[in-house]
């Protein structure tokens, strides 16, 4: 017997029993070997009990349920990579050069997002735990070191971490270069690959080049933007997250996913979806500063006015007051006056006289009292219109 | 030497004045000096939003130089 003629035999009893039969199973990637532009992908599956491998075997998805690949990434945002936890549509193949393999003709992406969720939420609760300091979950929501950083007034001096020639390097830039303001900002590039393996440990090592770079760094921005590789897991590590949120510069994420918030948009200061979004974000804040500073120039001028109104009323009213006093002055001096003219005038003799009195005089001096007078003196008797001459002929007293 | 004059200083000295001047404290033989150095600051500050070129490459410059 040759060798094919017994693998012959072993192929027919595996297509007796397994040929045209399907099964859902469950199963760890432990090595992945993608061929994107061949359109197929070899994959070692692995089931773990504790830290031993329970069960191993190679598995592969043919150009026909290649598409597979990119649905789970576009769903889960995670790249198909080693180490994800699969729930797998396969049947077993077998091929007298290449042996036994399962061929894979689905994958249900809910059952591993599922699963990163679950992982994703260890990791944040792990975050919380061990960094009390400068994580924590205040009324469900996570309030980081960087989280609670004051804005500046206007963003100016950027630090970019992204891709090189990277569509969100470009559209990040586009967005702040043509501002319908005219606001300029100064963007330092820190471009590092921000997909794949460690590219967390990349980030991280831009951020700490930013830290000595310059203390005129207002904002650190993250971002990644187009191609259809969607890998997010760069972003769901405990190392980026517990970097992100203890930076002490404002660090504003465009990386996002549409369906899915990463670690690291949760332990920063500000997410958005996109980095023309995150650009928007910076101009925005710009222009509501430079608003905020137009109602102020309106505010000096009206409290400015206002205060020479106050002024102005203030001299108007002293005028007034100055004017009701003369007034007042000269009418109380005038009262006075006429007072003084009626006084007068009651002392006047003429007037004495016409009241019905008479002036006595003796050798041409007003007598005013008896005094000097005796009897067969003569005097003086001045009345309304004329003067009687008398002579005393008795005093009495 | 005086410091140079920086965005965040221009913006508290502008708020310093209009309050100020809210107050109703300012003298009248003051006030249009006042009024003058609020309109500079409001000019740098507005400057300052459009005119980060320079500073931009003289950061550069010093990068260069590391």
């Amino acid at each position: 017997m040759t060798l094919s003629e017994l693998i012959s035999e072993i192929e027919d009893v595996i297509s007796e029993n397994f040929y045209g039969k399907t099964w859902w199973i469950t199963a760890e990637t432990s090595d992945i070997k993608n061929y994107p532009e061949r359109g197929y992908c070899f994959v070692t599956l692995i089931e773990k009990e504790g830290k031993d491998v329970k069960a191993k075997m190679e598995a592969v998805i043919w150009r026909r349920h290649y598409s597979i690949i990119s649905n789970f990434e576009f769903t889960t945002g995670a790249r198909f990579d080693k180490n994800l936890t699969l729930l797998l549509h396969a049947g077993v193949v077998f091929n007298p050069v290449y042996g036994l393999r399962l061929e894979i003709y689905e994958i249900d992406a809910s059952y591993t997002l599922g699963r990163l969720e679950m992982e994703k939420q260890r990791i944040l609760r792990e975050l919380v735990k061990n960094n009390p300091l400068t994580i924590r979950m205040v009324k469900g929501n996570y309030v980081t070191l960087n989280k609670t950083l004051p804005k500046p007034l206007i963003f100016k001096n950027i630090a970019l971490i992204t891709a090189p020639n990277s569509d969100g390097q470009r559209d990040f830039i586009h967005e702040l270069a043509t501002n319908p303001h005219g606001y300029k900002f100064a963007v330092f590039e820190f471009l590092t690959q921000i997909q794949g393996r460690d590219a967390d440990q990349f980030v991280i090592r831009k951020l700490k080049e930013i830290e000595v770079f310059s203390p005129r760094i207002d904002a650190v921005v993250i971002v990644r933007g187009g191609g259809s590789q969607l890998d997010f897991s760069t972003f769901e590590t405990y190392d980026i997250g517990k970097a992100i949120a203890e930076f002490k510069k404002i660090i504003i994420t465009g990386i996002g996913h549409e369906r899915n918030v990463s670690i690291a948009d949760l332990m920063c200061h500000t997410s958005v979806k996109t980095p023309t979004k995150a650009a928007s974000l910076i101009i925005d804040h710009n222009h509501a500063f430079e608003e905020e500073l137009m109602d102020l120039q309106d505010h000096l001028w009206d409290s400015s006015r206002a205060l020479i109104r106050n002024i102005k009323t203030g001299l108007d009213d002293q005028v007034a007051r100055l004017e009701t006093c003369t007034c007042q002055f000269i009418e109380k001096q005038q009262n006075e006056l006429e007072k003084k003219a009626i006084a007068i005038k009651h002392l006047d003799p003429g007037n004495i006289i016409n009241r019905g009195f008479a002036i006595v005089s003796l050798n041409n001096k007003i007598i005013s009292g008896p005094e000097l007078l005796h009897p067969g003196q003569e005097i003086s008797v001045r009345l309304q219109k004329s003067t009687i001459r008398s002579v005393i002929t008795s005093i009495e007293k | 030497m005086k410091s140079p004059l920086t965005f965040e200083k221009a913006f508290n000295e502008l708020a310093r004045i209009i309050e100020e001047i809210d107050s109703g404290k300012v003298k009248i033989d003051t006030l249009s000096e006042k009024i003058n150095k609020a309109r500079e600051l409001i000019k740098f500050c507005q400057d300052s939003l459009r005119s980060t070129e320079e500073e931009f490459q003289n950061a550069m410059k010093e990068i260069k130089k590391e």
